[in-house]
């Protein structure tokens, strides 16, 4: 009884002794190399800079559309917008006696204050076109100058879009994964640092894999390491060109531009050089 | 006693949680995994500074040394030798460690230095050093002893030996080429055969220009030319030993023989020998002057080539209907077309390295060369033009050179070299007008 229990006891540590040894050394399935791909959500507004422009426009659109040319004179008329908020306090009680202009303000409606603002605008607007001033009114400062005048625009618009844009960019931040940008980034820095071993025969079995290891400012933290040393000890020349172009690669790159953010992501990379992809072998 | 077989329990109970606990404890968290598929394919930054030497004369030949193995290596296409104006570091002693950061800041990867030295009893000594610069180590150094006027083939064997090193296929600057020299008017044009070194350097005439010579070829085990030569208005193939001078026929043949090409031991010779209209090849053994027929059939089977192994032969045929590449078993068994695109296929050159068949093609009226896979497969165009002709494959296998006729009454034949990438096209200065040109195997 005694000695079953200890001849048990004894193949089960050797079972974990050899499992503990073997384990960590046994290839992976190539199916898990399936991995979750962080992905960033970047809205357009950021790279057109144009100012999303509520419903409100759509009707007078059509019918003011030709008129404009004549208008680009109070376009500048905007630009008073600017020292605007700092009127704004004062502006503010006349706003009930120009309740007309109303559905203008609605660009800004982002905006906690719109309404003081538009005021200024439909003032010197009403002296011109005093016949068609309401349909005028409602397209000028909201629809041309939106699209057109560039100072106003960017104040008004960039606030919006950037509370927009952040939310996104803040979860994938969130992530420590490297997103496939910055996956993207730092290939690219690769591609500029490494000479392809080209017009080597059968290019594509020259795959060399390293391991690199990092400092949080993308400098070497330790010498890279030859993960398929074994291979290279064949005495393949090609090989061995191929490794050196790998390793001069990485020591010409560094410090490589990372998120220092996700450090903890790409303080150790695993990199494989593989030419067969260009080389088209 | 209970107490100890207790304590016992307990220790077992303890080694064997720690173990399961440890057994499940993988490898550190795993390292993110980038594939790196994408580099570029420019030239290699090196700097390859004047060989030092002890005498005036000793420098002078050292400079000339480095001038000759920055050419070589800038000719490959592979490397980018940086101007000597751009050194920091002025390398004053072979035999110290050069400053590395110095060679950085300029970009250099590599770092060639030198030094050459006339030695008491007459013979000239030169010895380098081939530095990685960022790994800050050297990772070759040889040296040799040569009579002076013999320090441009030094140069050569040493940007060989830096180009082996570094790209870890063969070099190919220890080479000649031996081709057709041409000169006089279009229409009665003298053909001469010419050899120089692969870098157009120290050409010389083999020929005196009386009788029509075409098609030299090298033999890749000595220095010996295989080439077709008109004597007395009937074309036969002809053996020249470059040393000696020595010439003669090859086999006595009843009807014209052209298109010879050495085996890759140098042994045998494959040629096609015509006979009223069809042409067949054969191969005849050099040593035992033995013929034997390859191919029998009613269509023209021209231009045999050797596989490196030996093993099989490449030849141009139109046993199909037009003009085309096939492959055959070296006893001239199993004959199969490997060319299917669109044109006409001629003159296929096996590859020394095997892995890639040259041919000219001809499509739409041009001259196209381009090398494809034994199999007919990855067929890649590397030069086309009004007429380019005749690649030759250099010992290494990475470089073609071939020439290319211009048109008019003043055009001619030059030569040209382009690598098997494609990229990297040049022309090879000949002191005449040049044609049909042939790669030496590396010279010993």
């Amino acid at each position: 009884m005694r000695i079953g229990l200890i001849v048990s006891f004894c193949l089960h540590v050797v079972i974990l002794l050899a499992a503990y040894v073997a384990l960590p050394s046994v290839d992976p399935f190539p199916a898990v190399a399936e991995k979750v791909l962080p992905v960033e959500l970047v809205t357009i507004d950021e790279f057109t800079n144009l100012k999303r422009t509520p419903t409100p426009e759509a009707e007078p659109e059509p019918v003011v559309e030709p008129e404009p040319e004549e208008e680009p004179a109070p376009e500048p008329v905007p630009a008073p917008e600017p020292p605007a908020p700092a009127i704004e306090p004062e502006a503010a009680p006349p706003a009930p006696s120009a309740p007309e202009p109303e559905p203008e303000p609605e660009p800004v409606v982002e905006e906690k204050k719109p309404e003081p603002k538009v005021e200024p605008k439909p003032k010197p607007v009403k002296k011109k076109p005093v016949k068609k001033a309401k349909a005028k009114k409602a397209f000028d400062p909201s629809s041309l100058a939106a699209l057109l005048d560039k100072q106003p625009d960017d104040k008004v618009a960039k606030k919006p879009a950037r509370s927009q844009t952040v939310a996104p960019a803040a979860a994938a931040g969130s992530n420590s994964e490297m997103t496939v940008s910055e996956i993207d980034a730092f290939k690219v820095q690769m591609r500029r640092c490494w000479s392809v071993p080209a017009g080597a025969p059968e290019a594509g079995r020259l795959v060399v894999s390293l391991k690199v290891y990092l400092n949080i400012d993308g400098s070497l933290a330790r010498p890279t390491q030859i993960v398929n040393k074994g291979s290279l000890l064949s005495g393949d020349r090609y090989l061995r060109a191929a490794t050196e172009s790998a390793l001069r690669a990485i020591d010409q790159c560094q410090p490589f531009q990372m998120p220092p953010a996700k450090y903890r992501s790409w303080q150790e990379l695993d990199l494989r050089f593989d030419p067969g992809e260009m080389l088209g072998r | 006693m209970q107490r100890v077989s207790s304590v016992r329990a307990m220790s077992q109970a303890l080694i064997l949680a720690v173990l399961v606990a440890v057994s499940f404890v993988g490898p550190t968290q795993a390292a993110l995994q980038i594939d790196i598929t994408q580099g570029n394919v420019d030239p290699m930054p090196l700097a390859v500074t004047d060989f030092i030497g002890s005498g005036t004369q000793d420098s002078t030949i050292g400079a000339d040394i480095a001038k000759v193995i920055s050419a070589d290596l800038e000719r490959s296409g592979l490397f980018r030798p940086l101007a000597k104006a751009s050194f920091i570091e002025k390398v004053a002693d072979v035999n110290v460690q050069p400053r590395f950061g110095d060679w950085r800041v300029i970009n250099a990867q590599a770092l060639v230095t030198g030094q050459s030295k006339l030695e008491a009893d007459g013979r000239l000594k030169v010895e380098f050093r081939l530095w990685d610069v960022y790994s800050e180590s050297q990772v070759t150094g040889l040296q040799f002893f040569t009579t002076p006027d013999n320090w441009r083939r030094v140069s050569h064997i040493i940007a060989d030996a830096i180009y082996t090193r570094l790209t870890g296929e063969g070099g190919y600057f220890d080479t000649r080429v031996v081709y057709v020299a041409e000169s006089g008017p279009k229409n009665r044009r003298v053909k001469r055969l010419a050899i120089m070194d692969q870098d157009g350097h120290n050409p010389r005439m083999l020929t005196n220009g009386a009788d029509l010579v075409l098609t030299p070829r090298f033999s890749p085990s000595n220095q010996e030319i295989t080439y077709l030569s008109y004597y007395g208005n009937r074309p036969r193939v002809y053996l020249l030993d470059i040393e000696t001078g020595q010439q003669e026929v090859v086999g006595d043949f009843p009807g014209m023989t052209f298109a010879p090409r050495f085996s890759p031991d140098g042994n045998k010779i494959a040629m096609s020998l015509q006979r009223g209209g069809n042409s067949d090849i054969y191969e005849m053994d050099l040593r035992s002057r033995v013929t034997q027929r390859l191919t029998n059939t009613a269509a023209i089977d021209t231009a045999p080539s050797y596989a490196p192994d030996g093993k099989q032969i490449t030849f141009e045929s139109d046993r199909g209907g037009s003009q085309q590449i096939y492959v055959m078993q070296a006893d001239g068994s199993n004959p199969k077309r490997i060319s299917y695109g669109d044109g006409r296929y001629a003159t296929p050159i096996w590859s020394p390295r095997g892995d890639l068949i040259a041919f000219t093609k001809m499509y739409k009226g041009r001259f196209l060369i381009g090398v494809m896979r034994p199999d007919g497969s990855g067929e890649r165009i590397l030069t086309e033009g009004y007429h380019n002709e005749g690649p030759t494959w250099s010992p290494n296998g990475r470089v073609l050179t071939f020439f290319r006729e211009t048109r008019g009454e003043q055009g001619g034949p030059s030569l040209w070299s382009v690598d098997v990438t494609g990229y990297n096209e040049r022309p090879v200065y000949t002191p005449t007008f040049g044609s049909d040109p042939a790669w030496s195997p590396l010279l010993r």
